[in-house]
C-alpha cells in the first residue's frame, strides 16, 4: 500500500513538473536537479512574488526585477552597470535571465555554483540589496501575505531560508525561452528569409563555437578580447579560481533575445549590436588568455554584418518576453506593504 | 530490480532499527571552547603572556560534520545527515547528541571540521545548513567552515579586530579538515575541548588578522584549528 502511494506521488509530481517545465525537443538534459526541488504552482508563485517584491532589499526599495525586467529579457536595459539601493552602482552589467535550468554556474565569473544559491548574492551585496537572508526571512514571517503563500505550499507553513531560495529557483527554472523565429524555423513552422539564412550561416561559421545552439552559449568562460576597463579593473573568472589562465575570462552570455538585452558585455560597454560586431571584427585585443577561437581575425563585410544581425533578431522570443506568467503578479500589488 | 528491493528493505530495516532505539544509546558530545586552559567566555578580555597581551573573542561558529566511529581502521558506524553547527554563543549547540548502536565497539571517533565538497555542491539546504545561519558566503558559493572574530592589541587594524572566516572547497582551496580522537567507548558522554589561545598564540596576529577568502592561508589556518580539538578528562 505504501509502495503504491509512493509511486502515485512520484507520478503526480512528475506530471506536475512536466506541465510547469518541459525540455524543448532536441535540447540537452537540464543541469538543475528538479527531483531535489520538485516544481509546484504554489512554490513557483512564492518565487515569482519574491522576485518582484522590494521587501528583499534592506530599505524595501528594489527587487530582483529592478535589474531583471521581464519585458527586456530579464535584464537592465540602458544601464551599463546596474544600480542597487540608494543609487549604489554595481560592478557589472546585469545578465539576462532565461533557460537557467541548463546552467551550472552563474554570474559573469561563475562565482555561484547552483541556481538555488544565486539569489543570495544580490540580496547580500552591499551595492545591490544590502540585506541578509535572515532579515528577509524575518520580514516574510511578519507578512500575512507570505504566511498564507507558505501555508499553501508547505504543510507546516514554515518560512525558512532554504525554502525561500528554492522557491525563487523554481520561478527562475520556469523562465524558458524556446519559441523564437529561430526555434520555429527549427520546428519547420516558418522559413528564414534569404538574409536570415545567410546570417545563420555566418553565425555557424564565426560565433557558434561559444554561442552554441540551442542555448546560444556553451556555458564556458572566455576572454573575448575586450581591453580591460581602467576604472573597474575586472579580472573576471580569475577572481574566483585565482588562476592566471582565467584572467579576463567571463561567462559566455546567451544570444537569445539579444535585441532586448542591451547594453552588451560584462560591463555593458556596447550599446548597440553593431558595436559588438565591430569589436569582433576590428577590436580584439591580443593577450595570453584570449579565446583560441578569436586568435584568427573574424572578417565580415558590411552586408554580412547586416545579415548576421538579421539572424540575431530571429532569436527574439516575444511569447517569452510578454508571458503573463512571468510578469509582475497582480496579487502582490494588492498585498504588498502588509508588513506589521 | 531485486537488488534495489533488497537495498530498500535493508534501509527501511536499519532506519526502523535505529529510530525505535531497540539496541541504541545516546552518546553526548560536549564541546568546550577554552582560552589558555580555562573555559572561554565570549566578550571577556583575557590578559596573557609576558607582554600582557589583551584578547577578546566575540564570535566562534563552526561546522562539525560526518561523525564516524572507527574500529581497526574500518568505519563501524556513521551518523546520517551529520551536519552540526556549533555556535559558542548558544550553549545548546555545543552539545551534539548521536544515536549509536549500544554495543558499538570502536577505538576512534572521526569527524570533519567544515562541510565536504559534495554537500557544498548541492542546492539550498535546511536545518543547520540553512543559509540564514550566517555561515554561507554570498559573493561566491560555499559554506564558511569556521568563523572566529575578536580583538587583540597585537592587531594594527581598526578597533584591533581580527576576523577569520575559513572555508573553501573548490579547485585547490579545499579547507576541510578531519579530526581524529580516541575516546573511551564505554563512556556515554565525550568532552572535547579546543583552546583558542594556542591558535592565536601560534600565528602572527600583527600580520595575519583578516582571512575572508578561500586559499592557502585558509587551508593552513584550518589545519591549525583542527589540531586544537582534544579529549578532555571526565
Amino acid at each position: 500500500m505504501m509502495l503504491f502511494c509512493f509511486i502515485l506521488i512520484c507520478l503526480v509530481s512528475f506530471r506536475a513538473d512536466q506541465t510547469l517545465f518541459s525540455v524543448p525537443p532536441g535540447w540537452p538534459k537540464p543541469s538543475y536537479a528538479l527531483k531535489d526541488n520538485p516544481l509546484s504552482v504554489s512554490k513557483i508563485n512564492i518565487g515569482r512574488s519574491l522576485f518582484y517584491d522590494n521587501l528583499l532589499s534592506n530599505d524595501n526599495t528594489i527587487s530582483c526585477s529592478s535589474c531583471h525586467l521581464s519585458y527586456t529579457a530579464f535584464t537592465h536595459v540602458d544601464h551599463a552597470l546596474s544600480h542597487g539601493i540608494q543609487n549604489r552602482i554595481g560592478k557589472r552589467n546585469s545578465p539576462a535571465l532565461m533557460n537557467l535550468a541548463w546552467h551550472n554556474s552563474f554570474m559573469w565569473d561563475g562565482a555561484i555554483h547552483h541556481l538555488d544559491m544565486q539569489a543570495l548574492a544580490p540580496i547580500q551585496d552591499s551595492s545591490e540589496m544590502d540585506n541578509t537572508i535572515a532579515q528577509v526571512v524575518h520580514k516574510l514571517i511578519q507578512s500575512d501575505y507570505y504566511k498564507k503563500l507558505f501555508q499553501a505550499a508547505y504543510s507546516d507553513g514554515k518560512i525558512t531560508g532554504e525554502r525561500l531560495l528554492k522557491c525563487i529557483a523554481q520561478f527562475l527554472v520556469t523562465l524558458v525561452s524556446a519559441n523564437s523565429k529561430y526555434d520555429k524555423m527549427k520546428r519547420n513552422e516558418v522559413v528564414f528569409t534569404k538574409q536570415e539564412q545567410s546570417g545563420y550561416a555566418l553565425f555557424l561559421k564565426n560565433c557558434s563555437a561559444c554561442h552554441t545552439e540551442p542555448l546560444f552559449t556553451n556555458g564556458s568562460f572566455q576572454n573575448n578580447g575586450l581591453p580591460m576597463d581602467e576604472d573597474l579593473h575586472d579580472i573576471g573568472r580569475m577572481k574566483i579560481t585565482k588562476l592566471y589562465a582565467d584572467s579576463l575570462k567571463f561567462k559566455v552570455p546567451t544570444l537569445r533575445n539579444i535585441a532586448f538585452s542591451f547594453p552588451y558585455m560584462h560591463d555593458g560597454r556596447f550599446k548597440h549590436l553593431s558595436d559588438v560586431l565591430k569589436h569582433y571584427t576590428n577590436g580584439i585585443v591580443l593577450s595570453h588568455t584570449l579565446s583560441p577561437i578569436l586568435q584568427q581575425t573574424i572578417k565580415l563585410s558590411s552586408n554580412e554584418k547586416v545579415d548576421l544581425t538579421a539572424f540575431l533578431l530571429t532569436l527574439s522570443d516575444t511569447s517569452f518576453l510578454f508571458n503573463p506568467n512571468f510578469a509582475f503578479p497582480e496579487q502582490l500589488k494588492n498585498n504588498s506593504n502588509d508588513l506589521k | 530490480m531485486r537488488k534495489v528491493t533488497i537495498i530498500l528493505l535493508s534501509c527501511l530495516f536499519s532506519v526502523s532499527f535505529y529510530s525505535f532505539g531497540a539496541n541504541t544509546k545516546e552518546l553526548l558530545i560536549r564541546l568546550y571552547p577554552l582560552f589558555d586552559g580555562t573555559t572561554l567566555v565570549l566578550d571577556s578580555v583575557y590578559c596573557n603572556g609576558l607582554n600582557h597581551d589583551t584578547t577578546r573573542i566575540t564570535q566562534i561558529k563552526f561546522y562539525l560534520s560526518s561523525f564516524k566511529f572507527i574500529h581497526s581502521n574500518k568505519t563501524v558506524f556513521e551518523e546520517l545527515n551529520s551536519y552540526h553547527l556549533v555556535d559558542c554563543s548558544d550553549e545548546t549547540s555545543q552539545l551534539i547528541k548521536l544515536i549509536i548502536p549500544s554495543e558499538l565497539v570502536f577505538d576512534e571517533l572521526r569527524f570533519n571540521l567544515g562541510i565536504d565538497s559534495l554537500t557544498q555542491m548541492k542546492g539550498a539546504m535546511g536545518g543547520d545548513l540553512d543559509p540564514t545561519k550566517g555561515m554561507y558566503w554570498t559573493w561566491q558559493s560555499g559554506y564558511i567552515n569556521f568563523k572566529l572574530e575578536g580583538n587583540s592589541n597585537k592587531c594594527p587594524t581598526r578597533k584591533h579586530s581580527f576576523q577569520f572566516h575559513l572555508g573553501g572547497y573548490a579547485f585547490h582551496d579545499n579547507a576541510l579538515q578531519t579530526v581524529q580522537l580516541m575516546p573511551d567507548p564505554f563512556d556515554n558522554s565525550i568532552m572535547i575541548g579546543f583552546d583558542l589561545f594556542d591558535f592565536l598564540n601560534g600565528i602572527d596576529l600583527a600580520h595575519q588578522n583578516l582571512v575572508m577568502l578561500p586559499g592557502n592561508e585558509a587551508i593552513q589556518l584550518s589545519k591549525a584549528i583542527s589540531n586544537l580539538f582534544k579529549m578532555l578528562k571526565q
